[in-house]
């Protein structure tokens, strides 16, 4: 039986259930949409390095990027068959993606959903790893390592975290590093897999013009042709015990670029939120750099007349329950003054706060965001499964952003910036 | 997914209007094609500078309030290229007034706006506001001169400009950085009215909308008078006389070994279909030959695929490789070609890669973006079929019009981005 939540203003609905196994099942029926769009995730990424078996009592460490490469070796089946052949039958398109929390592996398609789904299911329910298979990927991640590595975009961000984060995983790049996946072995990968890859641990999101419980009927068919013997429990997921101080307040590197980048960063040591929390938390500061850096600031159009950034510039803030980072990057040859000015400014708007006017309107502006989401099949059924692992669900966007007052970004704003704990990422052009 | 018949607002000013209701928004995008002419780099800096401001919106922060007000409604303006031509583009997006408990016409509203940043735009002595032009001028070089930070677009204009030297297809839509430093001010205006008052203009509406409403409120704001037609794009039909073999060194770790084709079959032509079908069994999809062997069996990248150049008649194929690998890399790309001129093509590789292509034709219609860009192409490439005719087209190719096009196709250009 499915929990149905509504939000009537958007025409929307969210069917929530859990399997006879426990999986999670969120169904988003859209319709009128062309696409079918599955995603079949686990509450496992890259900074899961560190865990207590199921059953065990002590923990373990693998190498970094362990998650990514399982990911990749997923593909192969023990009965030899092709998974992109499998799906091709039906003209589907497979893929997946590892980030720091959860390994998702999804589909698109147009017809035959069930059959897909049956596919995606199956696949992901029927590890096989062998010492040469293992060897073999180690070429292809390399090349995907190198191609990284060569993008200053990702330079820039790693070198930040690196600057920021003594021990926390999150420092790390999500596919490893090129010595680190040459130790991977198959039987890690299957201890990685055992613990992680269980329905507990897993959740099923499937968006488009279909019917919820033929979904379900489906689903729980499939889940039942399951033969794997594996420990049902949950894994125990170690804190990291990351101080608050950085690590170093600035990190440089030379590049082939046009000009020099630079990044200034900001570790957030207000963390520990989580579900509805973590969510209002990510609006609140938002919000607040969009009014501190956003195109209607004072900062960005006193910057960008003195020529000291241009549209390359942007900002974020990236927050889980154990880390959280704001971040403002630009493309300049006056990044000193950059840094300079940002510091100027961060510290005056601490001290003069924000205009309440412009608050109401970008309030009013994010609402328009909000109902976007709901456009895009992709992007719903990728954002519900974040939602899932998280507890929460698209709609609590909604409450979450009329619940935010002039006093909570002015409040996340002024904690937010402390100098001790930012630093500076730069990429300087060769010589 | 058809291509809308255009409603004619004046001679070469044509609305096309997707009425659609399963998005939450309207979107509007407003595309003036011009030639890439000497003007080039004037042309490219004229979006950016009209978005800066207007005479009743002076500044970006009035337009930010503007579409802060009209619920988080979007704006961007900059240049595209499609095959000879550099598109400006205009283009706005806004939910739909039934989602938001306010009578406001934001269709009318997002009209006005647009009207403003292309017809009212902010001035000063007679031309555009000087330190706007000096900033945009600065921050357009400093785009142009960027693309270098990417390796893999780097490497792919580069495979271009070698095998076309001085074709105006390939200059670089942004303009010439060096033009740049010296901007005269008069001449960018009268570009501008130029432009904006004798260039074709094409419309986009797509949303739950109603065509004729829609004309009416453009028409009613806009008042187009006639405009020009341009010249229709030939590319002509290049044979390559031998294979040109470009390296360039940089400080990157990975090496980009990209190939040039001629296949001189553009969207127009009659057998386009076949080489779509061919290049999904290539290079295009993940079934194909150039996935399978460089990538899965041989393990040598992470990357490779290729692509079509369907307004220039030509076809791509892209890989990041470790350097010391390049002569096998290129060996196992052309035995896969070799492969299909010798027929080595299975049904299951040919049902695939039709099932997938239309897969993604079928997806077209679930964002107004994909749709809008596969009506313009076609528009401009002159290919007219709709999703379900090309379909039906990529259908009918059989083994053997695979096997011609692989045939067919002759290799001109090799570009490698390497190491120091």
């Amino acid at each position: 039986m499915f929990q149905i939540k509504e939000f009537p203003l958007l025409d929307e609905k969210i069917y929530r259930t859990v399997l006879s196994n426990g999986l999670r099942l969120v169904v988003i029926p859209k319709k009128g949409f062309t696409k079918q769009f599955a995603m079949y995730a686990t509450d496992y990424g890259s900074n899961d390095i560190k865990f207590i078996p199921v059953g065990k009592n002590e923990a373990v460490e693998v190498p970094l990027g362990i998650a990514h490469f399982l990911e990749h070796k997923m593909f192969d089946n023990p009965n030899g068959e092709n998974v992109f052949e499998q799906f091709a039958a039906y003209g589907a398109s497979p893929n997946a993606f590892t980030g720091n929390g959860m390994t998702a592996y999804y589909f698109v398609s147009t017809n035959d959903f069930y059959e897909n789904l049956k596919i995606l299911v199956n696949y992901v329910n029927s590890p096989y790893f062998t010492e040469e298979s293992v060897e073999k990927e180690k070429g292809i991640i390399a090349q995907e390592i190198t191609m990284y590595d060569d993008m200053e975009s990702w330079v820039i961000q790693k070198n930040l975290l690196k600057a920021l984060y003594h021990v926390h995983p999150v420092k790390n790049d999500i596919a490893g590093d090129v010595e680190s996946i040459t130790s991977i072995t198959h039987d890690m990968l299957y201890l990685c897999y055992n613990n992680f890859y269980n329905p507990g641990n897993m959740v099923l999101v499937v968006v488009g013009d279909l019917d919820p419980n033929e979904v379900l009927a489906k689903a729980e068919e499939y889940v039942k042709m399951d033969q794997r013997k594996i420990p049902v429990g949950k894994v125990i997921k170690p804190s990291f015990n990351e101080p608050k101080s950085i690590v170093t307040s600035k990190i440089s590197q030379h590049m082939d670029v046009a000009r020099p980048i630079v990044t200034y960063g900001c570790k957030d040591n207000n963390i520990g939120f989580t579900a509805g929390e973590l969510l209002r938390r990510r609006l609140c500061v938002d919000m607040a750099l969009e009014l501190f850096a956003g195109s209607e600031s004072e900062f960005f159009n006193d910057a960008y007349d003195k020529q000291i950034i241009d549209n390359s510039f942007e900002y974020g803030y990236t927050a889980e329950t154990d880390y959280a980072y704001a971040t403002f990057t630009v493309e300049t040859d006056r990044y000193d003054e950059f840094i300079s000015e940002l510091k100027q400014y961060i510290c005056r708007t601490k001290e003069n706060g924000f205009d309440k006017e412009t608050f109401d309107r970008t309030k009013k502006s994010y609402l328009g965001d909000i109902i976007r989401i709901f456009n895009s099949v992709n992007g719903i059924a990728i954002q519900s499964t974040y939602h899932t692992f998280a507890g929460t669900d698209l709609f609590d966007y909604y409450d979450a952003l009329n619940s935010i007052t002039f006093d909570d970004i002015t409040n996340a704003f002024a904690e937010l910036f402390c100098e001790e704990y930012c630093a500076v990422s730069l990429i300087l052009p060769r010589e | 997914m058809k291509v809308p018949t255009p409603i004619q607002l004046a001679k070469n000013v044509s609305l096309y209007v997707i009425p659609c209701n399963i998005f939450k928004t309207t979107s509007i995008n407003i595309f003036i094609p011009c030639e890439l002419n000497d003007n080039y780099t004037y042309q490219a800096l004229i979006p950016p500078v009209l978005a800066r401001g207007t005479r009743l919106l002076p500044d970006r922060k009035s337009i930010k309030r503007l579409m802060q007000e009209l619920y988080g409604a979007s704006f961007s303006s900059g240049v595209r290229k499609l095959g000879n031509k550099q598109i400006m583009c205009f283009d706005m997006s806004f939910v739909n007034d039934r989602y938001i408990d306010h009578s406001d016409d934001l269709f009318e509203r997002s009209c006005d706006f647009l009207y403003e940043i292309l017809f009212d735009p902010l001035m000063q002595n007679g031309v555009f506001r000087q330190d706007y032009v000096l900033q945009e001028s600065f921050n357009l070089k400093q785009q142009i001169l960027s693309i270098i930070n990417d390796k893999a677009e780097y490497s792919a204009m580069r495979l271009n400009q070698v095998m076309n030297p001085g074709k105006s297809f390939t200059k670089c839509v942004y303009g010439n950085a060096n033009e740049l430093d010296n901007i005269n001010e008069q001449k960018l205006f009268d570009v501008y009215k130029s432009v904006i008052n004798t260039n074709p203009i094409d419309i986009f509406v797509v949303g739950d909308v109603c065509p004729d409403e829609i004309a009416k409120k453009i028409s009613d704001k806009f008042n187009f008078v006639d405009r020009l037609s341009l010249e229709k794009y030939i590319p002509e039909t290049v044979i390559p006389s031998k294979i040109t073999n470009e390296t360039e060194h940089m400080d990157v770790k990975q090496g980009k070994l990209n190939i040039g084709f001629r296949t001189n079959i553009t969207a127009s032509h009659a057998h386009y279909h076949k080489l779509v079908a061919f290049n999904e069994i290539f290079g295009g999809g993940l079934n194909s030959k150039l996935f399978m062997n460089v990538r899965e069996k041989a393990s040598l990248c992470y990357t490779v695929y290729s692509a079509v150049d369907k307004y220039n008649g030509q076809l791509f194929v892209y890989t990041g490789i470790d350097s010391a690998n390049y002569q096998k890399a290129y060996d196992i790309i052309k035995e896969q070609l070799l492969a299909i001129i010798n027929g080595d093509i299975s049904d299951f590789e040919m049902s695939a890669a039709k099932k997938e292509y239309r897969t993604r034709l079928k997806a077209v219609n679930d964002s107004a973006a994909a749709m809008v860009n596969y009506c313009y192409g076609n528009i401009i490439s002159g290919n007219t079929a709709s999703t379900d005719e090309f379909m039906e087209l990529i259908d009918s190719v059989t083994k053997d019009d695979v096997i011609a096009i692989a045939k067919s196709l002759l290799e001109d250009t090799v570009f490698f981005l390497t190491g120091n």
